[in-house]
């Protein structure tokens, strides 16, 4: 209780508060922009954190998160355009709701759903965070480098398309991290004889480059989206019925998207498919899905928010990153000299509980934001994407300029974003490679440390207490989310 | 239905002999440094080992790769095209013109041929855009931009 006043008062002084307003709007807005999701607008918008405090960096990267993803809704429902990924499970139920005259009631909804399903996991994340992470903090360097592996596998997994191209990605990951100086011996290694390059690549670049160029390109190879097709909308509180409809949707999915944010890897795409596929089977009429059911949408977006909120719970504790969001924001703490993980309660109580008690009022400020003032966000959706897409990138440029003052940045910015565009179309999931880039340099100093304890020897992997239970949870999570995902996936085309 | 089964497949070629490339390069370029033994490992144990991990799972996907389907939407490639080279070209403008020419001529071009704009919209835009940009950045934030 006295760590969570503290983060209240961190959260609570004036320029916090303002980094939380201006996160949770410009989370709302890219979350809005067809193409640009929440990985895409935090790896725009982190260089222009490097000013500020830990806490407050973290606050306002933190806030856009979770705005994205109340603000993906919105084309989804509005356009039947999915603002990220997680969003595509709403168009289902979302789009046919809009055609029929019933778009309000359903952001609406969709909105306090999302405000529950967000809460009921910031009270999860508030109360679960300091006893894993007092727990955690006892493991040693086998533990970390298996629970650090664990993590990325899981993430390449589950991650969209092949998996020999996710592991691919996560491999492309770690060695990208390697390159520069060797930790101990101080040997240049991977430079290619550039001596730019010895001092490894810099997290910035790296992820302008891919999440924000390679998504602009994606966008910039289809026709912009117009939204001057949006019709009026006039209602926007649902009915009785519709409340006491959803109630019970709403109540399951804030559980099942909190329990899936917090694996690796789960995240809003899949607590959406999951929650809704619940949904659906719970559902006594079933076949009122995917031609507008209330509860349809109710539940997906419900899991989304609920999932982005507790996906903290293993970066905070752990300093295991579940997703690629997750991932940048583990970078721009280590840059802030803040390394995320079990002590991190103990050595940086304000940017943890910071950070919580930040999520409380941005959830709030949200609500307030998807309802009374939804008709702002809507208009928002007619600027037109022509004029946007080419003052994203300048700003990018910027960004990525002004980190380090550094040419070098924008040309590896530059060889990024086009390597992330053939990456795309060439079907990679880029999640891996990010979560693999950031849990390198740890993964390896981890696995010298576990060899130097062993005198050489890999049995140290699978002979302590610690080891054997993170093995036995990697198979059996494993495992299950490959089983539900694949039961999941078919369930919204149905 | 063979012939898109085809294409996915020339495109997961593709992508394996693209990933066996890179992961060749690093394997040589990790091969010329001392690798040291498991107790004590030297600068290049970790990258070759990880660049191997890269050839085989490369090798894999030269096998057997055949992704799943994607929808046929059509594909603008000058308009693609025209954000590469903007993209490319911007550092190269800023690192000789400054930040001002560099950004009112990229974002001019963009909004005009990419964004099928007038020639006078896109001028006007791009030249306020940019003097917002400069300002909120070296005036608000603070951060040191070359304008000329």
């Amino acid at each position: 209780m006295e760590g969570l006043l503290l983060g209240f008062g961190v959260a609570f002084s004036p320029l916090n508060l303002a980094y939380v307003l201006l996160g949770v709007v410009i989370g709302t807005v890219v979350g809005l922009l067809p193409g640009l999701g929440p990985t895409a607008g935090v790896a725009l918008l982190m260089p222009m954190t490097l000013s500020m405090p830990p806490e407050s960096a973290i606050i306002m990267l933190s806030g856009i998160y979770y705005g994205a993803m109340y603000g993906g809704r919105i084309p989804a429902i509005l356009l039947n355009i999915p603002g990220d990924a997680a969003a595509v499970v709403t168009t289902i139920d979302g789009y046919p709701l809009a055609q029929q005259g019933r778009a309000g009631p359903a952001l609406t909804v969709t909105a306090v759903g999302s405000f529950i399903g967000g809460t009921v996991s910031i009270l999860g994340l508030t109360f679960l965070a300091p006893l894993l992470a007092s727990y955690a903090s006892g493991v040693g360097p086998p533990e970390r480098t298996l629970l650090a592996l664990s993590g990325l596998l899981m993430v390449s997994m589950i991650a969209q398309g092949s998996r020999i191209k996710s592991l691919l990605m996560a491999v492309a990951g770690l060695i990208t991290a390697a390159i520069g100086l060797d930790s101990i011996s101080g040997t240049a290694r991977l430079t290619f004889g550039m001596y730019e390059l010895t001092n490894g690549i810099d997290i910035i670049p790296l992820a302008v480059g891919l999440f924000g160029f390679g998504e602009i390109l994606c966008v910039a190879e289809r026709k912009f989206i117009s939204g001057s097709m949006i019709g009026k909308i006039d209602k926007i509180w649902p009915s009785k019925a519709d409340w006491k409809a959803c109630a019970a949707p709403i109540a399951r999915s804030s559980i099942v998207g909190f329990l899936i944010g917090v694996i690796p890897g789960g995240g809003g795409t899949l607590s959406s498919i999951v929650s809704y596929g619940l949904q659906k089977k719970l559902a006594r009429d079933p076949e009122r899905y995917g031609k507008g059911a209330m509860e349809g949408v109710a539940s997906c977006e419900t899991a989304d928010n609920a999932s982005s909120n507790s996906s903290f719970i293993p970066l905070l504790t752990l300093g295991l990153p579940p997703n690629s969001v997750l991932a940048l924001l583990f970078g721009v703490l280590l840059i802030n000299n803040v390394i995320p993980g079990p002590t991190m309660v103990t050595d940086h109580p304000a940017v943890f509980w910071g950070v919580i008690a930040s999520m409380y009022i941005g959830n709030i400020m949200l609500l307030i934001f998807n309802l009374p003032l939804i008709g702002v966000f809507v208009q928002m959706l007619r600027i037109p994407g022509a004029i946007l897409y080419p003052l994203v990138i300048i700003i990018a440029f910027l960004g990525v300029y002004s980190a380090n003052n550094s040419y070098f940045d924008m040309g590896v910015a530059v060889v990024f974003g086009v390597f992330g565009y053939v990456l795309k179309k060439l079907r990679f999931d880029l999640t891996p490679l990010i979560l693999a880039f950031i849990l390198g340099p740890m993964i390896e100093k981890g696995f010298r440390q576990s060899m130097l304890m062993s005198g050489g020897s890999f049995d140290i992997f699978f002979d302590r207490p610690g080891t054997i239970s993170i093995g036995i949870g990697l198979a059996v999570i494993v495992v299950g989310l490959m089983v539900l995902q694949g039961r999941m996936k078919q369930q919204p085309k149905q | 239905m063979p012939h898109k089964r085809n294409r996915l497949r020339r495109l997961d070629v593709l992508a394996g002999l693209l990933c066996l490339a890179i992961m060749m390069a690093f394997a040589l370029s990790a091969a010329s440094l001392p690798f040291g033994s498991l107790t004590t490992p030297e600068a290049g144990l970790w990258p070759l080992s990880l660049s191997l991990c890269g050839i085989a799972l490369s090798i894999l996907l030269l096998l057997f790769g055949r992704d799943v389907s994607q929808s046929g939407e059509s594909i603008s490639f000058t308009q693609v095209g025209l954000y590469i080279a903007a993209i490319m070209v911007f550092p190269a403008l800023y690192i000789y013109t400054g930040f001002i020419a560099a950004s009112v001529l990229t974002l001019g071009v963009l909004i005009w041929k990419a964004g099928s704009q007038s020639l006078l919209r896109s001028a006007t835009i791009a030249v306020l855009g940019t003097i917002s940009i400069y300002a909120i950045f070296a005036y608000a934030l603070g951060l040191q931009i070359d304008a000329f």
